[in-house]
């Protein structure tokens, strides 16, 4: 398992769009993805409901872990996405 | 009970002109109610099934819209569905699902909605007040789902037969957005107003639409004949043979005089003494274009940018870029004016942080707004003046009260100059600046502005509510509203001769510039741009046609002197009455909700 933590910051936090954007560039890889955020609220990476659940506004400290065959790709690419502000997707 | 199969007539509001003969096609997005009983075990596995059916076809479903809104409205609008795809393919909703259908024998849909169930509550709690609107979504995709499984073909939209009439409780613009024109002949609403949205483009489309039928979408079943007609806001069902006779008769005059007004969309609005008239259009989606272009519009005079701000997020400076230059290229070789983020008032975006008014019209709206929230205003002013290395466009800013605003707003344009030369990015240096003249003090200041402006544009139907203390929502003061009140006139008067006096062009946008009833009137004030709905322009170019700039100077003349809105009225009536009698949309401007 590895796992980061990352600050989210686009304005807007990860609404809709993003959520949609972290499903999307998660469900590649075959790992676990679990996000979670400074509450310890943990969520499936995999599933927008959860990733939307997390209500990470601006500034919010967001931990990915990964676990399995491709668990570095996977942290990289997510963290790269969240750090990047969505902004390379849209 | 017997089924009634007889001729009827279903009463409502002529929202757009017109007569429309088709069969009833009901476009019906109830969801059917959801039984409690359990399977038995022996069908778990194909009701397991029949959900993830109904899933992909749900699926499926949302990327044909998807793709449709993304060609017809552009790739920002078309994002909002990415989201209902990731929810209608999430996995944890999926499991679950599937959990309750293998363990407890729920049937799919009772599955389904209690999953859902639980995500509505959680989502509730969620004090992030953006997040918790997305609850719409989910509700949506609930709806989706649930509708194919009742074994619902839900029929698309945009898949419908020829010669059919869209009979619909509740149509959303967005939905108007997917009618494929060739097929569908008019539209029945049992929701809805003469001036509600989707009224309006249903008339820039020219669609025969009759709403607030109240329970026509009950009444009326699919493949039924309806005849539609848009001009008394009446809808006949199952017509007798005189009915259909009375109604094809119509029609081909119609048919007649709309081929006639189309042959003549070349010929200029000019009048019988030899006063050219610029026709220019309003925009409020891009799908109005080619309606502008085929009528014969002669550039764009208000182009409304809040559409792009309706999604999940701010638009970025290069998606702006796209949507501005597409427009830009379409009207070339004619000249865009491209209007600043004008929301407030009774349209506000989920994505500003807006604290209720009491007064939302007389608060944080238009420029205001965008004075608050330099960032972002910057963002579109840089992509409107890149746009403008593709095309003429012309930026205006709505809202101005003050000159301090003006003046506020021109310094931020600089800025943004200086930001796109700094990155050695193309633009229009020269781009031509405007203001909106819709709050009394600047027509009232209008010399002072007249230094400052490189155009004028009279917004009617704000000023008439400004000028008036009446809010044009409001239902129980519809009747004091009223854009012919002399003093109203007196404001546009007084704009019009300050344009002349300092060379500065004026152009008027209100509704009232698509009201043929008002057209000798404007003429005759001096104002000789007018911009209106697209739908609008072959009458209005009509009318233009038949009068002489002296008679209509005559005539505004006298209605300046008139006391009440009523007797300016009046006085048009008589003098344009028999001239505004053979025009389908000629009477449009007596389109009242009530």
């Amino acid at each position: 398992m590895v796992s980061k933590t990352v600050t989210v910051n686009n304005p807007l936090g990860i609404h809709a769009r993003p959520a949609a954007l972290i499903v999307q560039r998660a469900a590649k890889y075959s790992s676990e993805i679990l996000l979670s955020n400074a509450e310890a609220q943990r969520v499936n990476g995999k599933s927008i409901m959860g990733v939307m659940m997390l209500a990470a506004e601006q500034g919010a400290q967001i931990t990915v872990e990964t676990e399995g065959a491709d668990e570095d790709e996977a942290l990289i690419a997510l963290v790269e996405l969240i750090e990047s502000n969505f902004e390379d997707q849209s | 009970m017997t089924q009634i199969t007889t001729y009827r007539q279903i009463k409502g509001i002529a929202a757009s002109p017109g007569i429309a003969i088709g069969r009833a096609f009901i476009y019906n997005k109830e969801v059917p109610p959801i039984g409690q009983r359990r399977i038995a075990s022996h069908q778990v596995e194909s009701e397991v099934e029949r959900f993830l059916n109904s899933l992909n076809q749900a699926g499926e479903e949302i990327r044909r819209t998807q793709r449709l809104v993304e060609h017809e409205q552009g790739a920002d609008l078309a994002q909002i569905f990415e989201a209902q795809l990731a929810m209608l393919e999430d996995p944890e909703v999926k499991e679950q699902t599937l959990t309750l259908i293998r363990q407890k024998n729920y049937s799919a849909e009772r599955a389904f909605s209690v999953t859902l169930e639980q995500m509505k509550k959680i989502f509730e709690s969620i004090e992030n007040e953006y997040l918790r609107a997305r609850l719409t979504d989910v509700m949506d995709i609930e709806n989706q789902v649930l509708i194919r499984l009742a074994g619902g073909e839900v029929q698309a939209l945009q898949a419908l037969r020829a010669n059919t009439i869209v009979v619909v409780h509740e149509l959303l613009p967005s939905e108007i957005a997917l009618l494929e024109r060739r097929q569908v002949k008019g539209i029945v609403s049992d929701i809805g107003g003469a001036t509600s949205h989707t009224s309006i483009i249903a008339r820039s489309m020219r669609l025969p639409t009759v709403v607030g039928t109240e329970n026509g979408s009950r009444t009326i079943r699919s493949g039924e004949q309806v005849i539609i007609d848009g001009n008394q806001g009446v809808v006949h069902l199952r017509p007798d043979r005189e009915v259909i006779r009375r109604y094809s008769n119509q029609l081909r005059r119609q048919v007649r005089r709309e081929r006639s007004l189309s042959e003549r969309r070349d010929l200029p609005a000019v009048t019988m003494d030899g006063k050219e008239i610029e026709l220019l259009a309003n925009i409020d989606l891009p799908l109005e274009v080619q309606t502008a272009v085929n009528n014969g519009a002669r550039g764009v005079g208000m182009y409304r940018t809040e559409f792009l701000y309706l999604g999940y997020r701010l638009p970025t400076e290069e998606e702006q870029l796209a949507s501005y230059r597409q427009l830009v290229e379409a009207m070339a070789p004619y000249p865009s004016v491209l209007r600043t983020l004008d929301l407030g008032g009774d349209k506000m975006s989920n994505l500003l942080d807006a604290p209720p008014e009491a007064n939302p019209f007389l608060g944080w709206r238009g420029i205001r707004i965008c004075l608050d929230t330099p960032e972002m205003f910057k963002t579109q002013l840089r992509a409107l003046l890149r746009a403008g290395h593709s095309g003429e466009v012309q930026i205006l800013f709505p809202m101005i009260s003050s000159l301090d605003e003006l003046r506020r707003a021109r310094a931020l344009l600089e800025e943004s100059k200086d930001e796109l030369r700094a990155a050695g990015q193309d633009f229009a240096p020269d781009c031509k600046v405007g203001i909106m003249v819709e709050v009394p003090s600047v027509a009232i200041l209008a010399e002072q502005f007249a230094a400052e402006v490189d155009f004028f544009s009279l917004g009617t139907n704000d000023l008439t509510q400004y000028t008036l203390a009446v809010d044009r929502g409001a239902a129980k003061v519809a009747d004091l509203y009223d854009s012919f009140h002399p003093a109203v006139l007196k404001l546009i008067k007084t704009v019009a001769d300050t344009g002349k006096k300092f060379d500065v062009p004026v152009s008027i946008c209100g509704e009232m510039a698509g009201a043929p009833l008002a057209t000798a009137l404007l003429v005759g004030l001096g104002l000789d741009i007018l911009s209106l709905s697209p739908g609008a322009i072959p009458e209005v170019k009509e009318v233009i046609r038949s009068i002489s700039l002296v008679e209509a100077q005559r005539l505004s003349a006298h209605c300046l002197e008139a006391e009440t809105g009523r007797e300016v009225r009046a006085l048009l009536e008589d003098t344009m009455g028999d001239r505004l009698a053979d025009l389908p949309f000629g009477r449009i401007w007596q389109l009242r909700d009530r």
